[in-house]
């Protein structure tokens, strides 16, 4: 390989790094919503992230973003319906309202989730942290305090101003974390095909 | 009381860490003023999204970005090979390109000519693939032409009525005259306004004509049938082959996201999707990927290219695609 291909592939590299540890948690957590097992949402990640890389004409910036949510979110849901597990969750809020387009409402929650997930997994360290305690384990704040040996004040403080960067992002849109909406294409697993085949095949 | 104490309180109140005192404050807090009834929903709001939510304890980020690191370094020697013998065919797909795009250039400039001989029509648009045209009428009347459509301007226009004839699709801002009824001509349809705006969409090969009006009233009618009549924020269509009319749900937005580079479907097919993309981008795309035709909802705000669509199908759905001069072909990865 010539030397200045090398570098230039060194650097690519890099820059997918860093997209990858950046976005990684928050996307294994946002598949887990579909999937409910980790070592489903990790495949699905990692699925998502090898065909990025294999894209050459792509830069790995925050701009790809919304692309890897959206991916995220159709890879999980392929692969429910290959595992023809139950989609509880999902076609009860799909078939939740009795408009013509009973899908719309279940769609706009599944992008402010995506925005929260977003928001969440970029909080500073210590705030996320314990926000997660309080949100993964259901710790109460004197758990948490004690755990991490700081006081409940600081506890309190930290999810407050968790809780109010994630009000700001649904709410705010002149915040700077609010870009394009982060889903973009969605396919809907009920519609006509796809479901006949998984009741068929 | 300070913004940051409140916020902590909220968060405790929702969280159920309130002591009896701090809850009797929020609830005071918040019958005070609208405002803050407002923005105690909104911490609702975010809370009830929360509840329904996963957070994975410890997604193993290190290991597995090791693990698609060894991934890529054991593929990364078969895929410079192929990088290397694909070079020549590239340089060679250029330079019949060139020639291509000189042929399609002179091309459209002889086209006009040959229609405008065309009796009876006093002016004549025709916009290829993967452009847009704004025209100005003579009534003051302005129509954005989509890609891939035609627009002609009847004869006698304005003297007792205006009638355009189009095929394609079009968003109308029609000048007011009442005494002047305006007339757009599509297969099969007519649509007759006074003074309006609307979006009408007449692809010949769709079975349907649509027409979304955002100002004013719109009577959509054929020779025959009376139609309907649509006024701001109405939708309607009609069915070219049962010759029926059928109003239809009006989405804020979505008929006219063409005039800004947007793209809307609501559980559209495959193929409707990528016929607009051609369409759009003057492009033939062939899928031979196998995915299903089931129905996708898309909704972008900016389309700048083809591919920005694409790379989100490739991604999402495993498959993967090339696109040689104009033609793009999706394939199985």
């Amino acid at each position: 390989m010539q030397k200045e291909e090398k570098l230039k592939e060194r650097s690519r590299l890099e820059s997918f790094e860093k997209l990858f540890k950046q976005y990684h948690p928050a996307l294994v957590a946002y598949a887990h919503q579909y999937l409910k097992s980790k070592e489903d949402a990790m495949e699905v990640v990692q699925d998502v992230f090898m065909s990025i890389w294999k894209r050459d004409d792509l830069t790995f910036d925050n701009n790809l973003k919304g692309y890897l949510y959206t991916a995220t979110r159709n890879k999980s849901l392929n692969a429910l319906q290959k595992k023809k597990l139950p989609t509880v969750s999902f076609s009860a809020a799909i078939h939740d309202g009795q408009t013509d387009n009973p899908s719309d409402e279940a769609l706009e929650v599944e992008e402010l989730k995506a925005e929260l997930y977003d928001e969440i997994y970029n909080l500073p360290e210590k705030c996320r942290q314990i926000f997660l305690l309080s949100r993964q384990q259901g710790k109460t704040y004197n758990e948490i305090a004690e755990q991490l040996n700081i006081s409940v004040k600081t506890v309190e403080n930290q999810i407050s101003i968790a809780l109010k960067r994630l009000r700001r992002r649904l709410f705010e849109h002149n915040n700077p974390g609010h870009t394009l909406p982060l889903l973009l294409i969605f396919l809907t697993l009920f519609g006509g095909e796809a479901l006949k085949n998984g009741i068929l095949s | 009381m300070k913004e940051d104490k409140i916020d902590i309180l909220i968060s405790k109140y929702l969280n159920n860490s309130c002591t009896p005192e701090e809850k009797v404050q929020v609830e005071k807090w918040k019958a005070a003023e609208k405002a803050n009834q407002r923005y105690f929903e909104q911490f609702e709001k975010v809370e009830s999204l929360l509840s329904e939510m996963d957070f994975v304890a410890e997604p193993e980020t290190d290991q597995e970005w090791q693990k698609l690191r060894n991934e890529i370094e054991t593929s990364a020697e078969s895929k410079q090979e192929a990088k290397v013998r694909s070079l020549p065919a590239y340089k060679k797909y250029l330079s019949i390109a060139a020639a291509f795009a000189a042929l399609v250039v002179i091309g459209w400039l002889l086209l006009p000519q040959f229609y405008s001989s065309t009796p009876g029509i006093a002016q004549e648009y025709t916009i290829p693939k993967g452009e847009t045209k704004s025209v100005a009428l003579p009534d003051g009347s302005t129509v954005n032409l989509n890609a891939d459509s035609y627009l002609a301007v009847i004869e006698g226009f304005s003297e007792k009525e205006r009638r355009v004839r189009l095929q394609g699709e079009a968003y109308f801002e029609i000048a007011r005259n009442p005494e002047k009824p305006f007339i757009v001509e599509t297969e099969k349809a007519r649509t007759q306004v006074l003074g309006t705006a609307f979006n009408l969409r007449a692809y010949p090969e769709s079975e349907q004509i649509r027409l979304s009006v955002t100002e004013g009233r719109v009577a959509f009618r054929t020779d025959d049938l009376e139609g309907v009549v649509l006024t701001a924020n109405k939708a309607a269509s009609f069915d070219k082959s049962t010759q029926t009319f059928q109003v239809e749900t009006y989405e804020q937005g979505t008929a006219t996201a063409w005039l800004t580079g947007g793209l809307y479907f609501k559980d559209a097919s495959l193929s409707t999707i990528f016929r607009e993309l051609e369409r759009r981008f003057d492009v033939t795309i062939q899928n031979e990927s196998g995915l299903g035709e089931e129905a996708y909802s898309v909704e972008l705000e900016q389309v700048d290219s083809v591919t920005t669509l694409l790379d989100l199908i490739a991604i999402s759905f495993s498959v993967s695609y090339t696109q040689q001069g104009k033609v793009i072909t999706i394939k199985p990865q």
